[in-house]
């Protein structure tokens, strides 16, 4: 039995355990923060993957190891995931303001533009050129830029998305906006500039010029761009959506069954994140305080909302696979009368809306939204890592959206106002299908009255408000793992459950107060799966310790 | 098993491995025997740990395992690939612009293979490329061209020159007209040089103009294949052949109508070209001639655009001056990959002809389609005969792969009253 088999069944009940005789619960449950800071003294290896290996792997093989349908395994007792190295739990716990969304994860202003910002790296491919700069302070930034022939695509989409998915709680770059008169550029001695071809030559100020001549200037001359700012750390290369990294010792769980990865994939289709793969992440090895650990990001936003980075987004991906066996097959078949789900799109009006590119809401599906090849954690998302992604999505009102949009800065209003509404929309949508999958009970909490919760289905008016609920207690025996019930069963309209008294005494650490509440609704039958909630007495009090959700 | 799996672990761990996969709700017989058991001990100790200090363990007991993180052989193997851009490199810009050149001869010239240079693929203004082609059925082929500004660039004015030398050592013929017998198949050897160009304004414009103009110089001879075109035919009944060799000046000019959507593998819309050309012997004084030639094609979506039907109307008018003729040899012919895909290259040819065809095309793939298509086509030398009777017609299915830069991998079954033909052809059928 390999070592990594060994990890991954280490893994796989450690911190959602539910099955373990006299150790369901444990007294520091449950944990907010999984400190995965072990000390990595060495340097790990720097991996390179390849895009075809990558693309035509994941097209013809499942990598992942665990069974589809399987729950994940990073989650603490109440089903949620604790802070990482992985993912902080931002907005959705403590809700940021209006100025923290807007900021982001940037933790300055950016590159000045009145400073002179020296290129010491460029290529050439096509018409959209990049290269990278060190600004005034030495801080150094990838510079990315918008297609020639559609100002703001992708710098508005990169931005508003780096905002979100920060406050959602992943980590990644700081992203500015920035305008930069192309004159004030230095140029490194020794700079190379790749071509097409990946041959390199010395990157000369006329052959600068060159490069950047057909960005579009505004009227004072500058030009719009993106300043991306290098992530903390030394890169160590991309993480895989699966398995673990062999030379990181806080790697135990199998990224495949991390939930906010799995989860990730209901992020990714409201925000349109079709690209989102190992290519598009990035790891580093951080050296803090004399200690090293390993922190994950994700990169790359270029490909998000109705931007494909180089061009408007393509018109079938997201609507399926870039090679989606499936409907090829179907079409192959289908003589042109099987027609593909996406051909059926009506875009917003071009050019006129050309900036906003190929971004609507009425045709999304978030259940049959596709990112650019099969994920192993995106196929393994089960309603239980809807539920969770759901609710950070639906943790953002309008008006915060709304400010994020801002961020944006389209030149006009139209486009920032199309933009956030298409955003709403698909919001809605993902909160809808994530949130009604599973029985949609939250916000549990022990107040002086009793034991309160909320349906999160009628809290963002998903179904109306005809649920009740039906409620039983119990006593849960943490040390012999079983469950002996308190009373008859009842019915109830209320979101408030009165404690039973008298039923626990303090010292009696091993018993917990159960309550299993299912809800019944006409159109939800499948709500009648129960949530079981578990108590934990605290002095004169409860506190919710543990909930089990089915999926 | 559960002993090899925990046989590397601390004793705590093992235990809370064999816990975890353990039954859920043990018996009252199996907790009293965990009681009595030496290791119910160990599994409290494990049980009062916090959820913090077991995976604190368990990294703990990773980091004593840890190995150089990598990537197989083949994904290594694979970006390798990838870093040098092979086979693109090789194929496109290949070393220090010497190349391999795939295709460019005639249809029907069977597997096409050579060498060239290529100057200018990363350049803004100016493209230039000299090749040398051999083709299975032996012939060569040498061409070199200028283009100004090269392809990647779109400009307002595109302008082209060429040279070429090609020796196409047993092209088929069976005879003019349209009743010509496929038993009638003989060769010929055609010789010829061109020195050409044409300055485009507006390419892939709305409407855009051409002007070209050259000099070619050609000869034909009996074939490396028999029959030859001698033997089966008299040379009085076939205008050019058996003449001495012929320089012609060439100049005229096209004028182009583009509504399509896109132009790689258009969904929608229409193009039509009207193209004239007015050939002067100078040297024989034989074969003096104008051709016009009109084509049209439309692509029409059938409800979305995943199936389109496409159309081609096509024809060519050769007229030779009083007292000349049209050689055979720089007769348009009809039939192969492009033309009635049911009959073999070469098939019928004469001064005018008169193609159509109709495409059913459905996706299979974002690079890839099918389709069904049905050809017809005749070849006449009187235009009182520009009719759409006595068509040949042909049909049959096509598998199309699509690559960016208008690269097309086409293969089409198709059959007619000659029996069935396969074409394995590059670029689309219109």
């Amino acid at each position: 039995m390999s070592k990594k088999t060994c990890a991954f069944l280490l893994a796989t009940l450690i911190l959602g355990a539910r099955q373990l005789p006299g150790q369901k619960f444990r007294t520091d449950d449950p944990i907010h923060a999984d400190d995965d800071r072990l000390d990595t003294p060495q340097e790990p290896a720097h991996i390179r993957l390849s895009d075809a290996y990558d693309r035509f792997g994941h097209i013809f093989h499942d990598f992942g190891r665990s069974a589809i349908g399987s729950e994940a395994v990073n989650v603490n007792t109440l089903d949620e995931v604790p802070n990482s190295t992985w993912f902080t739990n931002r907005h959705s716990i403590k809700r940021m303001s209006v100025e923290e969304l807007q900021r982001g994860p940037n933790r300055s202003a950016g590159p000045h533009p009145n400073e002179t910002w020296t290129v010491f790296k460029g290529k050439s491919q096509g018409l959209t050129p990049g290269f990278e700069v060190r600004d005034g302070k030495g801080d150094r930034y990838v510079i990315k830029l918008d297609p020639v022939d559609i100002p703001e695509l992708s710098s508005a989409a990169e931005v508003i998305a780096t905002k979100i998915f920060y406050a959602i709680g992943y980590h990644v770059p700081e992203n500015y906006i920035v305008r930069y008169h192309p004159d004030r550029f230095e140029i490194e001695p020794g700079t190379q500039v790749e071509d097409q071809f990946g041959d390199q030559s010395p990157l000369t100020r006329w052959r600068f010029r060159r490069m950047i001549r057909r960005v579009p200037r505004l009227s004072d001359g500058s030009m719009r761009l993106t300043a991306s700012k290098y992530i903390p750390g030394i890169p160590i290369g991309p993480f895989r959506y699966h398995e673990t990294r062999s030379d990181d010792p806080n790697d135990i769980f199998p990224h495949e069954d991390r939930r906010e990865l799995r989860g990730l994939r209901l992020i990714a289709a409201w925000t349109n994140h079709d690209d989102t793969r190992a290519h598009n992440t990035q790891d580093t090895w951080v050296n803090e305080n004399g200690k090293g650990y390993i922190q994950h990001y994700l990169l790359d936003f270029g490909s998000t909302f109705g931007s494909g980075s180089v061009d408007m987004q393509l018109p079938n991906l997201s609507f399926q696979y870039w090679l989606d066996l499936e409907q090829v097959k179907k079409n192959m078949v289908g003589f042109g009368f099987v027609v593909p789900p996406y051909r059926h799109v009506k875009w917003p009006e071009f050019p006129e809306y050309q900036a906003v590119g190929r971004w609507e809401g009425t045709y999304f599906d978030p259940e049959g939204w596709r990112n650019d090849y099969p994920n192993p954690a995106f196929v393994r998302m089960t309603p239980r890592d809807a539920f969770w992604a759901a609710k950070l999505i639906m943790s953002f009102t309008p008006e915060e959206l709304q400010a994020i949009v801002e961020t944006g800065e389209y030149s006009r209003p139209e486009w920032s106002q199309y933009f956030l509404k298409v955003l709403i929309e698909r919001q809605q949508k993902c909160g809808r299908f994530g949130i009604n999958g599973v029985n949609p009970l939250d916000e549990l909490r022990v107040t002086e009255t009793g034991l309160e919760f909320t349906n999160l289905s009628e809290k963002y008016g998903f179904v109306d408000d005809r649920t009740s609920y039906r409620v039983s207690w119990s006593i849960y025996n943490n040390a012999a793992d079983t469950v002996e019930a308190i009373g008859e069963a009842a019915t109830q309209k209320e979101t408030r459950l009165s404690l039973p008294t008298g039923v626990l005494t303090t010292g009696e650490e091993n018993l917990f107060l159960g309550v299993d509440i299912r809800s019944l609704h006409d159109d939800h039958p499948e709500w009648n799966k129960p949530v079981r909630v578990y108590l934990r007495r605290r002095g004169q009090s409860y506190q919710v310790v543990g909930i089990d959700r089915e999926s | 098993m559960m002993r090899q799996i925990t046989s590397s672990l601390s004793p705590g761990i093992a235990v809370f491995i064999v816990s975890l996969v353990s039954s859920s709700a043990p018996s009252p017989a199996a907790q009293a025997q965990a009681t009595a058991d030496p290791g119910a001990s160990a599994e409290q100790e494990t049980g009062r740990k916090t959820r913090a200090e077991t995976l604190q363990e368990m990294r703990e007991e990773k980091s004593r395992e840890l190995s150089p993180e990598s990537v197989s052989r083949w994904e290594a193997r694979i970006r390798g690939w990838e870093e040098t851009q092979f086979p693109r490199n090789w194929l496109v810009k290949g070393w220090n612009g010497f190349r391999p050149v795939f295709g460019g001869m005639p249809s029907g010239s069977g597997f096409v293979l050579g060498a060239g240079y290529i100057h200018g693929l990363a350049a803004q203004y100016f493209q230039a490329q000299a090749n040398a082609r051999f083709s299975t059925r032996g012939y060569t082929m040498l061409d070199g061209e200028a283009v100004f500004p090269p392809p990647q660039v779109g400009r307002r004015v595109e302008l082209k020159f060429r040279a070429q030398y090609r020796d196409l050592t047993s092209l088929q013929f069976y005879g003019l007209g349209n009743d010509s017998s496929v038993e009638s198949q003989s060769f010929y050897q055609l010789e010829d040089t061109l020195f050409g160009g044409y300055a485009w304004l507006n390419p892939r414009g709305l409407l855009s103009f051409a002007a070209e103009g050259g000099f070619l110089r050609a000869e034909t001879s009996s074939g490396s294949e028999q029959p030859s075109v001698g033997d089966e035919f008299p040379a009085v009944e076939i205008p050019g052949f058996d003449a001495p060799r012929t320089d012609y000046s060439v100049v005229g000019g096209w004028v182009e109508f583009d509504v399509r959507d896109k132009w790689e593998d258009p969904q929608v819309g229409l193009v039509a070209r009207i193209t004239g050309l007015r050939y002067d012997d100078t040297v024989v004084n034989a074969f003096d001639f104008t051709r016009v030639v009109a084509d049209v094609k439309g692509y029409v979506p059938l409800g979305p655009k995943s199936r389109i039907l496409a159309l081609r109307l096509r024809t060519s008018h050769s007229t030779a001056d009083i007292g000349d003729a049209v050689p055979f040899y720089l007769m348009e012919t009809l039939g192969g990959a492009k033309s009635i895909r049911g009959f073999n290259e070469f098939r019928f040819q004469d001064t005018r002809n008169l193609l159509v065809n109709v495409e059913y095309r459905w996706e299979v793939w974002t690079f890839a389609d099918f389709a069904f298509f049905f050809d017809a086509g005749k070849v006449f030398a009187d235009e009182e005969d520009f009719d759409f009777k006595d068509m040949h017609t042909g049909y049959g299915f096509g598998i199309r792969g699509h690559a960016p830069g208008d690269v097309t991998l086409r293969f089409d079954f198709a059959h007619s009253t000659e029996g069935f033909k396969l074409h394995i052809s590059g670029g689309p059928s219109f």
